[in-house]
Order: structure tokens, then C-alpha cells, then sequence
């Protein structure tokens, strides 16, 4: 009888001891968020889903946060649902004269998206065809924001929001650039005159003063838009 | 400081990357510098588990009567074939061949068969995904990179697309990105996909291009320390934008016009009329196109397909797909031996082509007149470093299971071994000089025209 207790404690015990140890693995242990690191990190890529945190690393001096997943890039349908928003409700569409059809649909299986016959797994590779998607989808897509851009009022627009859309005032332009790091990449930049936004600025320069003096203000932004739609920064998280 | 948790794992995240690094450094020290290895792979995928007795491994029905079919479990049954097709098997010169193989029939001294190989498998995915690979799947999911992606590995990155796929899945487990498969999942996408905007005028003005292309020359296009754990991603995604950028200078598109007046040369050779380029003769013009034009170095397309008859259609409709799958291939290996390659001598010098399906079928038909699936298997092998006109292995006359065979030799052996994919794989690789060890096996002597060293 005195065997028979001590067998059903040792199993008992063991039960406790295997019970706490899975409980012991599920418990998480993370390190808390530094203040403002959420903010800043964000999911990459507007409307990107599940983006856990980027690197809060915009340069302002930010914590640092770790990625605890594996870097990965978008899939179709969260492109399918990130530009609209990134652009205020444009996507890609093409008339061949039946209408207006969806290129990023046309072209999913060729991009890689399952069609659960052949592939029932999505590549989420950068590859070379969703390069080619993206160059194609960002001229097609920014001449007609650039377009619809200039043609609304200040409060309505969404790609240049200073008053003077024509303007090319580096100050201006700048905070535009800061702005749009936000609206592309939900990277908050601290400072208009931050250093990492010399490039674009740089890009902006170099479209807008080799134009006529009447497009200048679009061919930097068109540049601008091109070159932030093509970013890895847009596509991977 | 204690670890925590996530420190634990991420550090055996790390050591178990370490591990497996192996294979990622091994890729590496396969791929060869451009212009190295100048060799091509067609890789001809017939969907659905083709019938070894309407193609690559005959019967004859007077040897294998109805009547006899409790004995031998092997039931030809040409005589329910359509008309147009032999009741015989079909006598090729070095072997037989079955009703169905249509014009491979007159080139039987450019390629060679593989017979009773062991799939193991009647599952689709798994003998596809077997094929693909050289490896057993876990389960269904494939093992290792794609033999596709070995062979662009082993010969570089010299071509704007260097690995191109229709209809048939890659893997690229280990290998550097370019070896990764292009997929176009139909015809016409490749030839938008290889213009400006597919083709659609867009008016992006030259100073605006000019600008780009300097900031997209200067550094990284991302703010410092943005992206936690992206950056050899980002890498990767710049190298595949520039080569995006660089496929649509060359004017290739113009080659996989299929429906244009100036590809009428092309829909004639194969044998396909306007838009209707999604057919065996269309694939097939594409894979030779991507070849001949300079796009592409190994091309994996699904030749046939609706193959898996397991009711009545099997007479109508099996044997009509394979041979128009059949057909295709041989219009493909004509092409390409009637092509100079650069450099000198033919196209199907240098390339090696490998036709291959999931599994065969039953040699007795089932109750509804049918064929299920089947273990054993057979595969075409073909091209520059291939000896024609050979069978290697063999099925039993009892049932049609494989044989074991002499390695060695492709002989017939009870005390040899059992053939399996990743042999005739091997095979394909060393004729075009890649390295066969991811395979873990090495080739099969008897079907190379030369003296394999190994390695």
C-alpha cells in the first residue's frame, strides 16, 4: 500500500514537473518595448499584416528592437491591399477594352500566389518577376498620382501636401520626404533636415532640375514616388 | 545576465543555421563564374503520371493477351485505342516504343530510356515533387532545391533570366537566388513580363529615368538601420530589380510573340496555330526560345498534361495527350539539333533534356476501363553528353514492377539495385558538368558518351 502511494506521488510529480516545464517554455519573457519603438518600428510597409516591429532605427537615436521572426516579404494579397492604401485608392489597372482589369490579379500566378491546384504554397522570395511587377506597377501607378495629386486641393491630396504643389523649396520638399517615409514605410522620421533623407532629396534635385521649368516640381515627385515604391523598404518586413 | 527566452532560441536558431550552412556554402562552391559551363537543360514534365505502355515501356498485346492478364497482370489493350494508333508495339530501331509516342518514333538513336524506376509513391505531389528534386519529400512537401536549380547553379548566372519555369515547381532550398526559377504561368506572361510596362506606353520622362537610375546606382536605397533582419533580403531584391531593369533593354519579347506575323516560322515548326500557344507545341516553343534567344539557360515546362485517367478516358484522352506531349518533345529535339548554339555546333549538343512524370500506371485496367497509378516508372533522357538509342532498366513481365539493376551496366540484375529518380537526375547533371553530389548518388555510366570521373 506505502508502494502504491509513493508510485501515484512520483507520478504525480512528474505530471507537475512536465506541466511546469511546458508551462515554463510557453511563458514569455520579452523584453518590453522601449517608449516610442512601436511608433517607430511598425509593421514595414503600410498595411503590411503581422509586421512584427521593425527595427525602431529611424535615425533619431531610437531603441533598437530585434525582429524575433524571420525576415520576410509581402504576399500578393497584402500588396493587393498595401498600394491602394499607400496611394489613397489607386492600384493597378489597365483597359484593354473590356474594361478595366487588375494587373496585380492578371499577373498573381505568374508572381507566385498559390492557386492550390499546382502551387498551394506562396514563394515569398524577392524575385526577380516581383522586381519587374513593382518597376512596372510604380510608373504606371505614381503617373497617375502625380496627376491626380496636382489636380486636387491642398486638404485632399495625398502625395504632396504643401500648398504650392509647384514648389521645389528644399524645406518644403524635405518635410514632404518626412512625411511620405511615414505613408510608405510607417517609419517616423524625426526631422525634415534628418541625413537619411538626403538621397531622396538628392533624387528630387535631380529629377525636377534637368526638367522644363513647368514640370519640375513632377518629375521630382514622379522620381521620388518611383523610387519609394521600388524600395525593399515597401515589399519586405 | 540570465538568458531569457528569446536569447535561447534565437541562439539555437543560429546554431541550427550554422548547420546548415553546409549546403549553402556547398551551392556556393557550385556555381561556376559565367561563360564557365556552357551548357542548357530542358527539364519536360508530363503531368498527371503517364502510361508506360501506350510510350516508353511496351508490351505486345500478342505476347500479353486479354485473356492471359491473371497471370501476367499486364493488359496492353491498344485494340481500344482510337484508330490512327498501332495495335503493336512500335519498332524504333534500338528498342520498341509504345502506340503513342508519335514522331519520337524516328529519333529513337538521340535519346535513351529509363525503365523501372521505383517511385515508391502513388501520390501525385510526391512523385512530382521526387522528380523534382532527386529527393523523397517529407510527406508532401519537397526536400532540398529543385535539379532545375542545381543545373543553373553549376553553370551560372550569364542569362537575364538563367532559370526559367511553365507550369512546373522549383525549389531553392540552398543556391544562390539567381538559380531560383522565374515561373510564368502562362505563355504570353513571359513576353509582357520581358517588356517595359508590359508592353503599355508609359510616359516616364528620360530626365526622370536618368535620375533614377543614378540614385538606384548610388548606396542603399534605406535608411541607416532601418529593416531588422532584411538586409541580405534587400540585397537579394536590389540584385533582382537591376536584372529587371536589364531584361527589358534586350528587346527579347519579341521572340515569345507567338500570335505575330514574324512567329509564323515558329508556330509552323511546332505545329500550333494563332493563340494557341497554351498547348504541348507552345510549351515547347518556349523552352527552345528561351534557349535560342539568350534569355534563358535551364527551362522546366509541363509538356502534358490530363493524364491521370483513371476511368474510360484513358482510351480517348490519355493517349491523344501523351502523344501530343510526345509529339511537342520531338519538335523540340529537332529544333534544337537544327540550331547553332554560340560557339559552334548544335543547340541539343549542349543541352541535355530529361522527360519525366509523377509515376506510370497500372499495366491492368480497372473496372471502368481505366489505369490507376503505379509504382514503377520510366523517364527520357536525351542531348549533348547522352548516349542514344539505350534502355537502361527494365520492368518485370509479372505485373510491370521495376527491376533491380546493375548500376553500372543498366543491366537487368536480381542481386543489383533498385533504379530510382534521383539516378537518371544524376545522369542529367554530369552530361552538362554540374556537380552531382547534392544528389547523393552519382550517374548512371551506360547512358553518358564519356568516361565520368566522378566527383
Amino acid at each position: 500500500m506505502m508502494r502504491e502511494a509513493m508510485g501515484r506521488t512520483i507520478r504525480r510529480l512528474t505530471l507537475a514537473l512536465a506541466l511546469g516545464g511546458a508551462l515554463g517554455l510557453m511563458a514569455c519573457d520579452d523584453e518590453p518595448l522601449a517608449p516610442g519603438a512601436d511608433a517607430d518600428g511598425g509593421a514595414g510597409g503600410v498595411g503590411g499584416e503581422g509586421g512584427g516591429g521593425g527595427e525602431g532605427g529611424a535615425g533619431g537615436g531610437e531603441a533598437q528592437q530585434e525582429l524575433s521572426r524571420a525576415a520576410g516579404r509581402m504576399t500578393i494579397e497584402q500588396l493587393a491591399r498595401s498600394i491602394p492604401v499607400v496611394t489613397d485608392g489607386l492600384n493597378w489597372t489597365e483597359d484593354f477594352g473590356q474594361g478595366p482589369v487588375d494587373m496585380l490579379q492578371v499577373l498573381a500566378p505568374t508572381l507566385g500566389a498559390p492557386d492550390y491546384l499546382r502551387v498551394t504554397e506562396e514563394n515569398l522570395e524577392p524575385t526577380l518577376i516581383i522586381a519587374k511587377f513593382l518597376q512596372d506597377a510604380s510608373q504606371r501607378i505614381c503617373l497617375r498620382w502625380v496627376a491626380r495629386d496636382q489636380s486636387l486641393a491642398a486638404a485632399d491630396r495625398s502625395l504632396v501636401t504643401h500648398a504650392d504643389w509647384q514648389s521645389t523649396d528644399e524645406a518644403l520638399v524635405r518635410e514632404n520626404l518626412r512625411r511620405l517615409q511615414l505613408r510608405f514605410y510607417a517609419r517616423h522620421v524625426a526631422a525634415a533636415d534628418d541625413p537619411a533623407l538626403d538621397p531622396l532629396y538628392q533624387l528630387f534635385v535631380d529629377a525636377s532640375t534637368t526638367a522644363p521649368a513647368e514640370r519640375a516640381a513632377r518629375d521630382g515627385w514622379l522620381a521620388v514616388c518611383i523610387a519609394m515604391m521600388t524600395d525593399p523598404e515597401f515589399v519586405l518586413y | 545576465m540570465p538568458m531569457n527566452r528569446r536569447d535561447f532560441l534565437r541562439r539555437t536558431a543560429l546554431a541550427t543555421g550554422a548547420s546548415l550552412l553546409g549546403p549553402a556554402v556547398f551551392g556556393q562552391q557550385l556555381a561556376r563564374a559565367a561563360g564557365e559551363n556552357d551548357r542548357y537543360f530542358i527539364f519536360c514534365y508530363f503531368e498527371g503520371g503517364w502510361d508506360l505502355l501506350l510510350g516508353l515501356d511496351p508490351r505486345d498485346p500478342v505476347d500479353f493477351p486479354d485473356d492471359a492478364v491473371r497471370e501476367t497482370g499486364i493488359q496492353p489493350a491498344y485494340g481500344l485505342l482510337p484508330g490512327q494508333y498501332s495495335r503493336r508495339p512500335i519498332d524504333a530501331g534500338p528498342f520498341r516504343l509504345g502506340p503513342c509516342v508519335g514522331e519520337l518514333a524516328r529519333m529513337a538513336d538521340r535519346f535513351s530510356v529509363v525503365r523501372g524506376i521505383d517511385m515508391s509513391t502513388l501520390t501525385h505531389e510526391v512523385g512530382r515533387r521526387y522528380f523534382i528534386t532527386g529527393q523523397r519529400p517529407s510527406g508532401l512537401t519537397a526536400r532540398g532545391s529543385s535539379v532545375a536549380t542545381l543545373a543553373t547553379a553549376g553553370i551560372g548566372a550569364d542569362r537575364p533570366v538563367p532559370h526559367l519555369t511553365h507550369l512546373v515547381e522549383a525549389y531553392n532550398a540552398d543556391q544562390p537566388p539567381y538559380a531560383g526559377a522565374l515561373p510564368v504561368a502562362a505563355v504570353d506572361h513571359l513576353q509582357y513580363i520581358l517588356q517595359e510596362n508590359l508592353g503599355i506606353p508609359t510616359d516616364i520622362p528620360a530626365n526622370v529615368r536618368g535620375a533614377l537610375g543614378a540614385y538606384w546606382s548610388r548606396a542603399p536605397d534605406c535608411l541607416p538601420g532601418a529593416g531588422a533582419g532584411i538586409g541580405d533580403l534587400a540585397d537579394i531584391y536590389r540584385d533582382n530589380r537591376d536584372r529587371a531593369r536589364a531584361v527589358v533593354v534586350e528587346e527579347l519579347h519579341r521572340s515569345f510573340q507567338f500570335n505575330t506575323a514574324e512567329s509564323a516560322a515558329v508556330r509552323q515548326r511546332y505545329g500550333f496555330g494563332q493563340g494557341q500557344q497554351e498547348t504541348p507545341y507552345g510549351r515547347a516553343a518556349l523552352a527552345a526560345q528561351a534557349l535560342k534567344t539568350g534569355l534563358s539557360r535551364v527551362v522546366s515546362v509541363a509538356l502534358s498534361t490530363g493524364l491521370d485517367t483513371h476511368d474510360n478516358t484513358w482510351a480517348g484522352q490519355h493517349s491523344v495527350n501523351l502523344q501530343a506531349g510526345f509529339d511537342a518533345l520531338a519538335r523540340l529535339i529537332t529544333d534544337l539539333a537544327e540550331s547553332e548554339a554560340p560557339g559552334g555546333g548544335s543547340f541539343l549538343d549542349k543541352t541535355t533534356i530529361v522527360a519525366f512524370s509523377e509515376f506510370g500506371r497500372t499495366p491492368r485496367l480497372n473496372e471502368r476501363n481505366g489505369r490507376d497509378h503505379h509504382l514503377a516508372n520510366c523517364a527520357l533522357i536525351a542531348g549533348g553528353g547522352i548516349r542514344g538509342g539505350r534502355v537502361i532498366g527494365g520492368s518485370t513481365d509479372i505485373g510491370m514492377g521495376p527491376e533491380t539493376i546493375d548500376l553500372a551496366t543498366g543491366l537487368p540484375d536480381p542481386a543489383g539495385d533498385a533504379l530510382k529518380p534521383e539516378h537518371v537526375l544524376a545522369t542529367a547533371l554530369a552530361s552538362g558538368n554540374v556537380d552531382t553530389a547534392p544528389l547523393r548518388v552519382g550517374p548512371l555510366p551506360a547512358l553518358l558518351d564519356f568516361d565520368f570521373q566522378g566527383g
